[in-house]
């Protein structure tokens, strides 16, 4: 699964570069948020930009992503467009993650990611 | 005029289901506006995952799936010889829209309500060892997608 990402302090943001997020690769989707979380991120920015598709085997690894992270914590969703973005309003994921139209929009809100540049964001490092 | 039904058969792997996904989305585009080609593609991929997913062991290797369609729907149906759907799942997707807002938080459950949700018509039957699950969704009489 092709993903790149970039931190900050306890912030991490991963970009999905696959158009599709299924149950083939929702196991891989599910690990990393994991790892990320183990390693001691409190804030994951998964940016959906890229992905057309999205099934509820991907919508459930980030639920538990959402879980593991705990209250004080966030797995934030950025980026989702068209079909990913009703799969979120159908399921309600505003419940459980905060969700944002952009990337830009989801940094902006994070206190500790100001003084990165809106270039650095359009393409974060792999 | 409606055209000829597509036929598809599977084998339980995912990487079938990810081909044929993208089959019954070309058929679907063709026929209907994309927000409903899409929904159509995602029903298809929930129930088809299942299918890989629950399969019992010693189920059939292979499951089938139909898209045809009428002046008034496009119609997606599954045959399956895997285990039967649990009667709560069913009972549950029945109340989907309420299921689904209930279950935000469930990291698993969604997709049969997600089914149910996108779905204008949605039956289930097993018997004799054999499922099958019909979904339809209304056309736009205007011929929108065509």
């Amino acid at each position: 699964m092709r993903m790149s990402e970039w931190r900050s302090k306890q912030t991490v943001i991963l970009r999905v570069e696959e158009p599709r997020l299924d149950a083939m690769n929702a196991p891989h989707l599910r690990s990393t948020l994991l790892r990320f979380i183990e390693l001691g991120m409190t804030r994951i920015i998964l940016d959906l930009r890229e992905v057309g598709f999205m099934d509820s085997s991907a919508l459930g690894a980030c639920i538990t992503g959402a879980q593991r992270i705990g209250p004080l914590g966030q797995v934030v969703l950025a980026g989702a467009r068209g079909e990913v973005s009703r799969l979120f309003e159908l399921t309600h994921m505003h419940r459980v993650f905060r969700v944002y139209e952009s990337l830009a929009d989801a940094v902006r809100a994070d206190d500790s990611l100001v003084s990165v540049s809106n270039e650095r964001l359009a393409r974060p490092a792999e | 005029m409606t055209a000829p039904p597509l036929s598809i058969e599977l084998t339980r792997d995912l990487e079938d289901v990810r081909r044929a996904s993208l089959a019954v989305r070309r058929w679907a585009e063709q026929r209907l506006e994309v927000g409903t080609a899409r929904a159509i593609q995602l029903a298809f991929a929930e129930v088809a995952t299942n299918a890989v997913l629950h399969a019992p062991s010693g189920a059939a290797d292979r499951f089938s799936v139909c898209l045809s369609e009428t002046r008034a729907e496009c119609v997606l149906e599954f045959f399956d010889e895997g285990n039967p759907i649990p009667e709560t799942a069913l009972r549950r997707a029945e109340r989907a829209d309420r299921g689904l807002r209930e279950n935000a938080t469930s990291v698993g459950g969604h997709g049969l309500m997600l089914v149910s949700a996108l779905m204008d018509r949605v039956h289930y039957r097993f018997s004799d060892g054999k499922s099958q699950f019909v979904m339809a969704v209304k056309r736009d009489p205007s011929g929108s997608g065509q």
